[in-house]
């Protein structure tokens, strides 16, 4: 009858395990658990808590005053009590079933009269209380060396420890010590490994046991006939020298069937996929009733399987993380029928060396898989659903470039297929050629032997669904940033790497609109300004040709050609002129505005495209600031002005807007320009930045003067802003110092 | 000639060429010319020399030709002048009820153009 809850009792077999039965009749002692010597599924007997209670009681009333184990029982207003020294805490840690219905465990030191209450155990963890009787309590090294103590001996027993902490709570009166392990079914079978590797401890608890096996129960024979074996080994080497694994695991040993957990089924197959050797666990699961009866119909794994197994393939696939790896086999069972069945490698057996010519492995009922605590759980839903919701696009892949796992996000992003990606187990991301040809395998590569990688504006397209299964039919480029991070484990190699992908194709877009508009309107402003040299350069050559035609006396030819050249120049002129009207044409759209609300228009346009570690203070002024201009163009040169003071501050910071009207009392120039006395809307932005030079202040506005790197700036910026204040009948002036920061100040006329 | 006062032409133009080919041809006229490259200049010459009319570019790099003649006029009230300009967008900054003001000369101008202006500057002397 098993226990309903997180674990579902102790198997009988574990507790054979586990107790020290030196003082007990063995006989009687399983009869209180439940069982009876003939019955034959020793297997399927596991304590519940009444059978536990009571064999227990009899345990303790049958201890005699050895010091190895002692415990007293006592019951106390309907709760168990086991009393028992504080050494043998980890014991008791180690017999989950006892505690979960409420049987306290109280370990006194009775040196110190110090006691310890075990205040819950599950699947998880416990929680340990400690009290003292006297006024005293130990110190708190006393507790670490006990923490130390418990830890040592549940590793010893394989738990794999995942939190423990100690701390003093009611007024330091109460030392209260929790340990969290990971939820996995109790490792019996390392747990014995560990012990086999030193054979004197095992000889001893197995001849204890000795002495109280009635000859007639074959499973105890069993026991006893391995101890003695190992005993006699160990006399034979004079044991220096731990037993080897091998020799532990090797196909005919009989401990073959003590060392799987009940429920497990274990084969043993050579480099053909014959079989070797098979458990009782196994051969229950597939319906044989021995190893000649099962390898008499199906001597190979491939057999069992209907189907072609290879020993190298097969092994690589268990050693794998991959989703697909994880799937049951299919096996045929005796009457026929097929069972699924979770194919595992042991767990101590991953990397020892007599794998090369055989492999242990183990099958396991898939619907017997451990469940996971409450915590775990919860924490394991927890980071799922950052996987799952995060608006990134994330994929990780394993060491050969193998994706286990992307997010929707990504299967939206690319439009991928996700099943060929992920599921069919054979596309390589590091050999998608698409991919390649964009530099991302490189730098996967790179990531994969341990770098943080960062790709930015990545550009990805592929319309074709036969090149690649990632972008698979998008029919526009996306714009990415890609970044890429290996996960490391605690010796700091790599195990997997994380790729996130982040769509900025938007916010480009936006930058490259931002950048085409400053290039149309440099195109009108570089239009006017050649249009004036062009035009003094052919108010060079038609007066000159004037000037030939009077002094040509009587020539013919001469007037002529000279007339030739003064009308070509002419001709030159009028195009010019037409281009001018034309980029005037598309230029001005003069309309009253309101400065503050131009200005705040800007700041929302510019978002993206200044970096985010500057912000923008705009301090406008409280009367409403009303001039006629091109609100396109007062954008121009707002942005423009913006990026310049960002540019300015390299390591972030802020930049000041601020409007308000000034009255001019008289004329005003700056580089060239004048404007009249009168009222203005002055517009101020100002950087704390690293200031311009005075050489290079008096060509800030030159178009294509730029004092940023090839390729960063157009140079044409500045020039702009000059030419659209100018046509607007404005003013613009900088105020400037070294690494203290610059002003720019753009007047218009009041309107 | 005789019939012609003795004017001198002051020519304030920053590009050299058009300075020159300009020079010829008022001189050619019958008129003193004398060319100076920049408003500063213009504005030193006139406190020790005297012009009828002064022909100035309006796009002189470093004050605005605009700028040049309302200084020359302070110091020589009578003085009149006209603009040369290769972008008609300058235009937008001359004061056209000024009494000095004669008007403009769009380059690239030619030799009729010049004569045009020139005379009706100097026709109501």
């Amino acid at each position: 009858m098993r226990n309903a809850g997180l674990l579902s009792g102790l198997p009988l077999k574990a507790a054979l395990h586990i107790l020290d039965l030196k003082q007990v009749d063995l006989v009687r002692f399983m009869e209180l658990c439940g069982y009876s010597p003939d019955q034959s599924d020793l297997e399927a007997s596991w304590l519940t808590i009444d059978n536990w209670k009571n064999a227990a009681e009899y345990l303790i009333k049958n201890a005699s005053g050895k010091k190895d184990l002692f415990f007293e029982a006592g019951r106390r207003s309907g709760e168990f009590e086991l009393l028992g020294a504080i050494e043998f805490l980890p014991w008791f840690l180690s017999t989950p079933a006892l505690l979960i219905h409420n049987i306290k465990v109280i370990l006194s030191e009775l040196d110190n009269l110090l006691v310890a209450h075990i205040d819950y155990i599950h699947f998880g963890g416990c929680r340990i209380s400690f009290w003292s009787n006297s006024d005293e309590m130990p110190p708190p090294c006393y507790f670490s060396f006990l923490q130390g103590y418990v830890l040592a001996a549940l590793e010893l027993w394989n738990c794999k420890i995942t939190g423990c902490s100690g701390e003093f709570e009611n007024d330091d009166t109460l030392w209260v010590m929790s340990f969290g392990w990971e939820p996995r079914e109790f490792r019996y079978r390392r747990a014995m490994e560990e012990l086999l590797v030193e054979p004197d401890f095992f000889v001893e608890l197995f001849d204890g046991l000795r002495r109280f096996s009635p000859s007639q129960d074959k499973r105890l024979n069993k026991l006893i006939d391995i101890s003695e074996k190992l005993r006699s080994k160990a006399e034979e080497k004079k044991v220096t020298q731990p037993v080897q694994r091998s020799s532990v695991s090797s196909p005919n040993d009989q401990y073959l069937d003590l060392l799987t957990p009940l429920y497990d089924g274990e084969i043993r197959i050579n480099r053909k996929c014959e079989i070797l050797n098979a458990n009782d666990g196994a051969l229950s699961l597939l319906g044989y009733s021995s190893t000649d009866d099962l390898c008499s119909n199906y001597p190979t794994l491939g057999n069992l399987l209907n189907r072609k197994i290879d020993f190298e393939d097969l092994r690589k696939q268990l050693r794998s993380d991959r989703p697909e790896s994880r799937q049951p086999f299919a096996f045929e069972k005796q009457d026929g029928l097929m069972a699924e069945l979770l194919v595992l490698l042991p767990e101590s057996m991953s990397g020892s060396a007599e794998e090369n010519e055989e492999l242990s492995i183990i099958l396991r009922n898939p619907s017997l898989q451990p469940k996971y605590s409450f915590e775990l759980g919860r924490t394991r839903q927890f980071l799922e659903a950052i996987f799952l919701n995060n608006p990134a696009g994330l994929q990780i892949i394993d060491m050969e470039g193998y994706t286990i796992r992307v997010n929707p996000q990504l299967v939206k992003m690319f439009n991928l297929d996700a099943h060929a990606v992920v599921g069919d187990g054979v596309y390589n991301i590091l050999q998608d050629r698409t991919l390649r040809d964009i530099g991302l395998s490189d730098q996967l590569e790179q990531a994969l032997a341990g770098d943080h990688v960062i790709l930015n504006a990545l550009r990805m397209h592929n319309t074709s669904k036969k090149e690649s299964p990632f972008c698979n039919g998008i029919s526009h480029p996306i714009i990415v940033n890609v970044t890429a991070y290996p996960l490391k484990n605690r010796s700091g190699s790599v195990y997997n790497v994380v790729v996130s992908y982040t769509d900025i194709t938007e916010s480009y877009l936006v930058q490259q609109q931002l950048s085409q508009i400053d290039k149309l309107q440099s195109i009108g402003t570089l239009t006017s300004g050649i249009a004036h040299d062009f035009n003094n350069i052919l108010g060079a050559i038609v007066p000159n040709a004037d000037l030939i035609i009077h002094s040509a006396g009587k020539s013919e030819i001469i007037k002529k050609k000279a007339m030739a050249i003064k009308t070509a120049s002419k001709r030159a002129a009028a195009l010019t002129q037409q281009l001018v009207s034309f980029a005037r044409e598309t230029q001005s759209d003069i309309r009253t505005l309101d400065m503050n609300n131009c200005v705040r228009e800007a700041i929302e346009l510019i978002g993206n495209a200044i970096p985010k570690n500057v912000s923008i203070d705009f301090e406008p002024d409280r009367e409403k600031l009303v001039t006629r201009a091109d609100p396109l163009q007062m954008q121009q040169v707002l942005i423009n002005l913006i990026i310049n003071a960002s540019d300015a501050i390299p390591k972030g910071g802020i930049i000041t807007i601020k409007t308000h009207m000034k009255q001019l009392r008289s004329r005003t120039t700056f580089g060239g320009n004048i404007i009249p006395p009168g009222n203005y809307v002055l517009l101020s932005v100002v950087d704390e930045g690293i200031g311009i030079p005075r050489d290079v202040v008096e060509r800030v506005f030159d178009p294509f003067f730029t004092t940023k790197e090839k390729g960063r700036g157009t140079g044409l910026g500045l020039s702009v802003v000059h030419g659209i204040v100018k046509s607007h009948k404005g003013l613009i002036t900088i105020s400037t110092e070294r690494n203290k920061g610059t002003r720019f100040d753009v007047y218009l006329p009041e309107a | 000639m005789s019939t012609r006062d003795h004017h001198r032409v002051l020519i304030v133009e920053d590009d050299s060429m058009i300075a020159d080919v300009l020079g010829d041809i008022i001189t050619s006229f019958g008129y003193e010319t004398v060319w100076v490259s920049n408003g500063k200049d213009a504005i030193n010459l006139v406190e020790t020399q005297a012009f009828s009319v002064a022909v100035i570019d309006l796009e002189l790099p470093e004050m605005p030709g605009t700028e040049v003649a309302k200084r020359l006029k302070r110091l020589i009230p009578q003085l009149k002048y006209i603009f040369s300009t290769g972008y008609s967008e300058q235009e937008d900054h001359i004061d056209p009820n000024d009494p000095g003001f004669y008007g403009v000369i769009r380059k690239p101008f030619e030799i009729i153009d010049i004569q045009a202006a020139i005379e009706n500057a100097l026709s109501n002397h």
